[in-house]
């Protein structure tokens, strides 16, 4: 993303998190550093009783996750069509009417022409596939529902939201692993630059159904333990991921076209990039992260020494939060004045949504002039981390331009990076 | 002054052909792939054909993972993508590996993985060996390819159904013009999906024999399986390394009718503003098109919304324009179908042949009469254009020229 002159805002932000409806409780947690979890049920299929495969390094002992209550949607969504839509629908809609709601676009004032999605999600169909394939390989082809084909896709959420919305101008759906919460933003991003949506509503979605937690555990991306130990950012006592499920949504459109209808813009989406580690030894990942970081800086016309705070894309997998580690080590050298906030300490590994939670989780610091669920850089380095490292809440530096990097790894070697900064006029 | 992104490499596996030369001589010769389906028993469905990639060897085209540790959407991803980069000349033409990115299209990625868990557990065998359940994840498609290749460019799966070739290629030019890459491997695959299968089974949009696009008695689709490939690189720099030039990519559509979750909108809103707004990119009169590739499923209900999108578009000119679907002799490959159709408008534009529309025996008056009849003919094609439609309304419309 090369820099222009107009700049690209965020002027509205949604989500349906393990901490409730809307940003509020999402800041608060933050805030706090209040952890949440349950032991998740481990069955292959919602149709059939038989035990997904053991933890594969520690056998018999719970995996933890980070659950919606979902029993609320129906208040912000209404019951029509709510009996079609599969969780990870929900949680979309969820967050996108709120969103929708904060940006001040209806009906009323939204062009559907001008008006795009760009979803970032990976395993949103995959439970409806393995069930619609149980049902009818079982009981018969006749047995499964009509109604329930297309959620067997990917796009399912995204496509159901365009319906709602009347979203007309585009709707894509970024499936990068774990960066496709800032690819999708990255996307978005191009999309309203070069007029192919005058609005984009940009989110990330995630359910932790079975099979998605199948997947997981085969990754070996999570595995058995106790909730404090799991998803510890950079801690050497971390058993891997702490996963979790939601929606996290922003509108995105030009500075111009936010200020014309008297919107106000929360964010610049400053600059975006992306790139991939063909190997995956540790060096090379840092490596690549490293680059993608320079390049999204580059495009955002700053420097890595005035960066202010990383939102850090770490979660407690050995392998990728050392990665990062060492790319940070060499990326902020000569930056005095930098905090990491591995907010996925809180927030859990919600996968093809975290880039988006990543993202509201910055602007809120932003909006609030603090820096949350974060370390000084040189406590970061100098120590290994604890439960108690990444607690603290910092004031922003001062005469700083209000400058943020976030940063995300995929389990197979995709690396994405977004710089967003305090909006100025 | 706009860049330029032209096509310099093709690469496809589809149940007419597993390279190129092949494909493109059995889609001239009008061969119907489709057949009864091997790859799983459809003894329990109503209708038993689909299209299938034959006598793929996926270790032929690997040399750094295992196959067998991939589901078949990436083992046909991966095989596409060897053949267009070896096509295009790019190893050894002296691009920063870190300056090449792959967009791949999907539908169902590797449903398969999902569908084999469910085979194994009725039969009380043994799951899956981890890394292929891993693997299940669908940007494991790109990752492999981005491996087996060792490029280090961003890598996008964008799986946005039966548009998904469409999207890919869209946002790989977009890439390009972006300046984050100088080449881009994009298109789109998938491979045979029982769970696909009884989606399509289930809502009734299915030919029990073969399928006819745009024909009065059509009768619906026929699922398949395929994966192609283009590599787009920057119109100079193609030409200074003195690549082999197949057509210039000039623009592209994007639209979503935003009406229902599988059925097309009646008027073909969102078809007709795609075709559109690829036209209004590519800087193009409604007469500059000279043949359309369309997406043409072969059900009641997507040919004759596509054709009245067509004909609101181009007015007078709608039912003179030649049109085939290749979906005839294919089947319909999902998310490689767009990409594989792209390959094909790129042998059109260069070749001045256009594959006909098999099965074709009654016109009817609901959709468009330009159909190529059964027979590819000879005709000179300066521009052609390509739709692709999706569940969810999702419609991406690509616009390529001769060169």
């Amino acid at each position: 993303m090369t820099k222009e002159k107009e700049p690209i805002v965020i002027t509205a932000m949604g989500a349906i998190s393990p901490f409730g409806h809307g940003i509020d409780t999402l800041w608060s947690a933050l805030k706090q550093g209040a952890r949440c979890g349950t032991p998740m049920e481990r069955v292959w299929s919602e149709l059939q009783q038989s035990e997904c495969p053991e933890t594969p390094d520690n056998p018999g002992e719970p995996v933890w996750g980070m659950r919606v209550d979902s029993s609320k949607l129906v208040d912000l969504l209404g019951k029509r069509g709510l009996q079609y839509w599969r969780t990870g629908t929900k949680f979309l809609l969820g967050a996108s009417v709120l969103a929708m709601q904060e940006a001040g676009l209806t009906s009323e004032n939204v062009d559907p022409d001008g008006l795009g999605i760009t979803i970032g999600s990976n395993l949103v169909g995959f439970q409806s596939m393995v069930d619609y394939d149980y049902t009818a390989i079982t009981e018969g082809p006749h047995y499964t529902s009509p109604m329930e084909a297309p959620n067997t896709l990917a796009n399912a959420p995204a496509s159901h939201l365009a319906i709602r919305l009347k979203a007309r101008a585009l709707n894509t759906t970024v499936a990068s692993g774990q960066c496709a919460g800032l690819d999708a933003l990255g996307y978005a991003a191009k999309m309203v630059r070069d007029g192919r949506a005058r609005q984009v509503v940009a989110g990330g979605v995630e359910e932790l159904s079975p099979a998605a937690l199948w997947v997981y555990l085969n990754a070996r991306a999570i595995s058995g333990g106790t909730l404090q130990k799991a998803g510890l950012p950079f801690a050497e006592t971390s058993t891997g991921w702490l996963p979790s499920e939601g929606a996290a949504v922003v509108v995105l459109e030009q500075a111009k076209d936010a200020l014309a209808r008297g919107a106000r813009p929360l964010a610049e989406l400053a600059g975006w990039s992306s790139a991939f580690a063909s190997s995956p030894s540790l060096e090379k990942r840092a490596a690549v992260l490293q680059r993608t970081a320079r390049q999204a800086l580059e495009a955002a016309g700053v420097s890595a020494d005035e960066i202010d705070v990383v939102v850090s894309g770490a979660n407690g997998l050995k392998g990728q939060d050392q990665a990062e580690a060492l790319a940070l080590r060499d990326l902020l050298a000569h930056n005095a004045h930098v905090s990491i906030a591995p907010v996925k300490g809180i927030l859990g590994e919600s996968y093809g949504a975290s880039g988006l939670f990543q993202t509201l989780a910055a602007v809120c610091m932003m909006k609030h002039d603090l820096i949350v669920a974060a370390a000084r850089k040189n406590d970061f380095l100098l120590t290994s981390a604890t439960n108690e490292t990444f607690t603290k809440a910092l004031p922003w530096p001062e005469n700083t331009q209000g400058t943020v990097l976030l940063l995300a790894q995929d389990l197979f070697g995709s690396a994405s990076a977004i710089v967003l900064r305090r909006y100025n006029d | 002054m706009v860049q330029r992104i032209v096509i310099t490499g093709l690469g496809v596996l589809s149940p007419i052909g597993n390279d190129t030369d092949s494909f493109w001589r059995a889609l001239i010769a009008g061969n119907v792939g489709t057949g009864p389906i091997q790859a799983f028993d459809t003894s329990m469905f109503e209708a038993h054909i689909g299209g299938e990639v034959r006598d793929f060897k996926p270790a032929e085209y690997f040399r750094k993972l295992d196959p067998a540790l991939c589901g078949r959407t990436t083992q046909l991803a991966v095989a596409a993508a060897r053949m267009a980069i070896d096509d295009a000349g790019i190893v050894g033409a002296n691009y920063d590996q870190a300056r090449i990115g792959v967009f791949m299209g999907t539908t169902m990625g590797n449903a398969s993985v999902g569908e084999d868990e469910n085979s194994r557990r009725i039969q009380h065998q043994a799951s899956q060996p981890t890394e292929l359940a891993s693997h299940y994840a669908e940007t494991y498609i790109t990752s492999a390819i981005a491996q087996e290749l060792a490029v280090e460019g961003p890598c996008h799966v964008i799986p946005t159904a039966c548009a998904a070739g469409n999207y890919a290629i869209g946002w790989g030019m977009d890439m390009i013009r972006d300046g984050l890459v100088d080449v881009a491997i994009v298109g789109g695959a998938d491979a045979l999906s029982r769970g696909c299968f009884a989606v399509f089974h289930r809502l009734g949009g299915m030919a029990h024999d073969v399928c006819r696009p745009f024909d009065r008695n059509r009768a619906g689709m026929l699922v398949s399986e395929g994966a192609g490939v283009l590599i787009l690189e920057d119109y100079e720099k193609a030409v200074q390394r003195g690549a082999k030039i197949y057509a210039e990519l000039l623009g592209y559509g994007l639209a979503c009718d935003a009406h229902h979750p599988t059925a097309p909108h009646p008027d073909g809103i969102g078809a007709q503003a795609s075709m559109l707004r690829s036209l209004k990119e590519s800087n193009l009169e409604l007469d500059e098109i000279a043949y359309i590739s369309a997406h043409g499923t072969g059900t009641r209900a997507n040919d004759s919304s596509e054709s009245l999108a067509v004909r609101k578009v181009f007015g007078e000119q709608a039912d003179n324009l030649p049109i085939s679907s290749i979906k005839s002799m294919l089947g319909h490959t999902m998310g490689a179908a767009s990409a594989i159709e792209a390959i094909a408008c790129a042998l059109i534009v260069g070749s001045s042949i256009i594959p006909p529309t098999m099965n074709y025996s009654e016109p009817d008056p609901e959709c468009l009469q330009g159909v190529v009849p059964n027979q590819a003919i000879e005709r000179h094609v300066e521009v052609a254009m390509s739709n692709s439609f999706a569940f969810g309304g999702n419609i991406a419309t690509i616009v390529m020229k001769r060169v």
